[in-house]
């Protein structure tokens, strides 16, 4: 279940602006405190100063009723009955998912067509992403940390030598996540772009794996031009 | 605006990873041989690649000892010009988590996505080089 984002917006009567302010910071750190609370902040209105907006965000809606049935919020009420204008608005609000994706380029003194394998099979993964692959039922297996993590990706578009993408169907974070290579025949080399689309969120793991890509795009620039860097992943940690 | 992001985990001490972001003997460990900077705010950093056909020059506008360090990019490369680097040291586990956002940029060009690429790189580079790996840097001249 996603967070929800409450926005409550309340507005003092003339002259009971302090007032209003100081109600409001004494409930905050005990909201903050509540069961489901991610954040509690309060903002003045910069063009109606007697306005103060709570931001405010919670695990679920019923973590967030919880709080509005709770002591902290009823002894607010009473105190804001005498100091604001009118009722407070209180609005929910959905987070909406970035969709994030991660893009990588890099240029390779090698032909598409040599290229290609290393891309599009579990032989050539091998080469320089994880010591761990293995082929099953038309999809391809790659395990990581003594086999901890297995991302399983499905053909979606094979088009040698210029287009391979890949859905994977597992990992908490990658499951549904789409992998694309482009090749692109230059005149110095091939252009390599890289998508790794779908992500729910920029979350922490999507920018390590962000980093982790960057170092994966340099090692099939290796193998491509001739050299052995090996796999980044051996089948229990990593090589270096 | 776009920004690129990178976060790895290094096993040092936040001191460690500091010290290959703000001395020279650090810079040119793992990024560029061709590296110098000065140790303090309001100062020069400039790294140069391939001979010198590109220039990336630096100031350095925040250095939090063992914690942050911000450089601001001026001039020669116009993608470069006005982004702005930030390094951010979190101690994490006995290690540090290094997190470096590189801000600022007007638009997701190519050079952007291949920057992206090499930022990549070069983060194992520094995580390799402060954990006594002794990688090199990624360009030698």
């Amino acid at each position: 279940m996603p967070d929800v984002v409450v926005i409550a917006t309340a507005k003092a009567k003339p002259g009971k602006e302090k007032e209003l302010e100081r109600a409001l910071c004494e409930v905050a750190k005990p909201t903050r405190n509540q069961p489901g609370c991610v954040e509690f902040t309060l903002y003045r209105s910069e063009e109606d100063p007697a306005v103060i907006v709570g931001v405010e965000r919670w695990k679920s809606k019923a973590d967030h009723k919880r709080h509005l049935h709770g002591p902290h919020f009823q002894k607010l009420e009473t105190a804001m009955a005498k100091i604001i204008a009118g009722p407070p608005q209180i609005v929910w609000h959905e987070i909406i998912d970035e969709a994030a994706e991660i893009q990588h380029s890099v240029q390779i003194a090698a032909k598409p067509e040599a290229i290609y394998p290393l891309l599009a099979t579990a032989d050539g993964f091998r080469r320089w992403w994880a010591a761990d692959v293995t082929e099953a039922a038309g999809a391809v297996e790659l395990a990581f940390f003594n086999r901890t993590t297995v991302y399983r990706l499905r053909s979606e578009i094979d088009k040698p030598p210029t287009e391979a993408q890949r859905i994977c169907e597992t990992g908490e974070e990658w499951t549904g996540t789409r992998i694309v290579f482009r090749l692109e025949d230059g005149q110095s080399g091939t252009l390599l772009h890289f998508t790794h689309a779908g992500w729910k969120s920029a979350s922490a793991y999507f920018v390590s794996c962000n980093t982790t890509w960057g170092e994966l795009m340099y090692r099939i620039k290796a193998v491509a031009e001739g050299n052995t860097p090996g796999p980044l992943f051996t089948s229990a940690g990593m090589a270096y | 605006m776009a920004e690129l992001k990178h976060q790895i985990p290094i096993n040092a001490k936040p001191t460690k990873v500091y010290a290959a972001l703000t001395t020279a003997t650090g810079l040119r460990s793992w990024w560029t041989a061709d590296a110098t900077v000065e140790e303090k705010v309001g100062g020069k950093a400039e790294f140069g690649f391939d001979g010198r056909a590109i220039v990336f020059r630096m100031k350095i506008e925040e250095l939090n000892p063992g914690k942050s360090v911000l450089w601001s990019c001026h001039g020669d490369q116009p993608e470069w010009n006005g982004t702005t680097l930030t390094w951010d040291l979190v101690p994490h586990d006995g290690g540090t988590t290094v997190r470096f956002t590189h801000s600022g940029w007007k638009a997701a060009t190519e050079m952007y996505a291949i920057c992206n690429t090499t930022w990549g790189e070069l983060m194992y580079r520094l995580k390799n080089y402060v954990e006594g790996w002794n990688p090199g840097s990624h360009w030698t001249e």
